[in-house]
């Protein structure tokens, strides 16, 4: 069995309690607003839960690297499989979720007042869209918090110092090029949003799911960068 | 059979030279003792075999492939490092079952009957485990993996008197049964010097000696007497260490005794005795 399938079945068991006790506070919070609502005791509408779900993907990546690296140097596994095991584990449990959640909303929607995020962005109530949207935004969060944690890893105290520092710096550079431009960056900001995620083109859900995937699949590439010569650290 | 080739290696970290081009060409099929005192780079020289660490200049290959990336060659080592690398919050047994899944040719049923008769508990979290017991659970990774390659470093880290005389009986039980590369880095000198073959000694990020045990210790010897009369007996001699307490002198000479030196010590009415490994290894690393 090669050693690929090997890393993307440890990463699988990792996750695996983490997204068990996950879904059992989210089932748990569905189930009691569900029956808070049917009994007529409260009188609610909510929705977006796929946001929780990413937030605890990007949080799930950044925890999902170390300990596992250094099982995977214990057990004489290259970088290079251990990157393509990591990159495939992560796309699945991207997948895996983007489909239960999908279902969920499904559940909600027919028994309380609910919305899904992408019908509350996009107003579509498609399941396929929802599902296809859904798993570039999870895809993307939990290689974003994979990369940054590595990133971390590999780098010195001072690099750390320097890369924690830099997007303050961006975010600074930017609000002042933004004020003596009047506006120019936010507007630059917001209608490139406004395209990539495709509610310039009609609201389209498919473009905004296409983006995700290219930033995902960028974000991806980029994190071989900072594997390819890390080392077991304490 | 599998030969490594150590060649040409120097290691930098900032400012330090952990090695300075290494060449240490490494037989199969034999135990070899790693000794070099703190810092001399006996860790660094075992994380370079195994790819978890890069060298600045030279390369490391095993049976004409280089170790690089190489998960052919990866899969054919086993090194028990002497830090954790295992995930603090999974058990012993569970670690066993993905180390069996990695290195498919692990005996499970061996590492149990070694964790029982070490007193080793599989349903123990690896962060719950002693410095002692961490040891052994890796070393029992380590002789249970089946692997042509074995690498130690400090296997016995932690590990009382009884627990050490076990795991060197387990070694040389195991490397009887199947004959692998073992390579053990260790400061326990005296105790390893019955189980090595070959000392490969490391000083300064330098190789110093690779030699056979018997033929060091058959090619240097101790010589004791009064002052005056061991002065005299090493002359022109080359002699690696001395120890002085009171008007009694002992030199270790590192050269092998011929008639000559048998006569002059006669003469002279200076003892000879049989060096011993840590001896040598004190004198030549000093």
């Amino acid at each position: 069995m090669n050693n690929t399938f090997k890393i993307f079945k440890y990463q699988v068991y990792d996750f695996t309690k983490a997204v068990i006790i996950f879904y059992s506070i989210v089932i748990s919070i569905s189930l009691a607003i569900t029956a808070f609502v049917s009994k007529g005791l409260v009188n609610v509408s909510f929705g977006g839960m796929e946001m929780v779900t990413a937030i605890f993907l990007f949080i799930a990546g950044l925890n999902c690297f170390k300990s596992n690296f250094k099982f995977m140097l214990a057990n004489n596994v290259s970088r290079r499989n251990f990157y393509f095991g990591n990159i495939i584990a992560l796309v699945s449990i991207s997948a895996f979720m983007a489909l239960l959640d999908s279902i969920l909303n499904i559940i909600l929607d027919f028994n309380i007042p609910y919305e899904g995020v992408v019908m509350q962005l996009y107003g579509s109530n498609s399941f396929f869209a929802g599902l296809l949207w859904c798993f570039g935004l999870y895809t993307l969060f939990l290689c974003l918090g994979w990369f940054i944690t590595m990133l971390y890893y590999s780098c010195n105290k001072l690099m750390k110092t320097v890369i924690s520092i830099v997007p303050v710096l961006l975010i600074a550079l930017f609000q002042y090029i933004d004020w003596i431009s009047r506006g120019l960056v936010n507007r630059a900001i917001v209608g490139f949003l406004d395209k990539a995620m495709g509610f310039a083109y009609n609201n389209n859900v498919y473009v905004g799911a296409l983006s995700l995937f290219i930033g995902a699949a960028a974000i991806a590439l980029i994190c071989f960068l900072p594997l390819h010569n890390a080392i077991a650290k304490d | 059979m599998k030969t490594i080739q150590i060649k040409g290696v120097s290691k930098v970290y900032g400012h330090t030279k952990a090695l300075d081009k290494v060449d240490i060409d490494i037989e199969s099929n034999r135990i070899y003792g790693l000794l070099g005192r703190n810092g001399a780079g006996k860790t660094t020289l075992l994380n370079l075999m195994t790819n978890r660490i890069f060298p600045t200049e030279g390369e490391v290959i095993i049976d004409g492939e280089r170790v690089y990336e190489n998960d052919k060659v990866l899969g054919n080592i086993f090194y028990m490092a002497e830090k954790n690398l295992y995930p603090e919050d999974e058990r012993v047994r569970n670690i066993y079952k993905w180390t069996k899944e990695f290195y498919p040719s692990f005996d499970m049923v061996y590492a149990e009957d070694l964790s029982e008769k070490f007193g080793l508990d599989l349903k123990k979290k690896v962060k719950s485990l002693s410095t002692g017991y961490a040891s052994i659970f890796k070393a029992i990774a380590a002789l249970a993996s089946n692997t042509d390659i074995v690498l130690f470093d400090e296997p016995v880290l932690g590990l009382d008197a009884n627990h050490r005389d076990m795991f060197y009986k387990e070694l040389i039980a195991n490397y009887s049964e199947r004959p692998k590369t073992m390579i053990i880095s260790t400061h326990l000198i005296e105790e390893v010097s019955s189980v090595i073959e070959e000392a490969i000694i490391i000083k300064e990020g330098k190789l110093i000696l690779k030699q056979s045990v018997e033929e060091l210790l058959s090619g240097a010897y101790v010589v004791s007497g009064e002052t005056s009369r061991v002065d005299k007996y090493i002359q022109g001699k080359k002699c690696i260490g001395i120890e002085v307490l009171g008007s009694f002198k002992s030199a270790t000479v590192f050269e092998a005794v011929n008639n000559k030196d048998k006569v002059l010590a006669e003469e002279l009415q200076v003892e000879f005795a049989k060096a011993e490994l840590q001896k040598v290894f004190i004198d030549l690393t000093n």
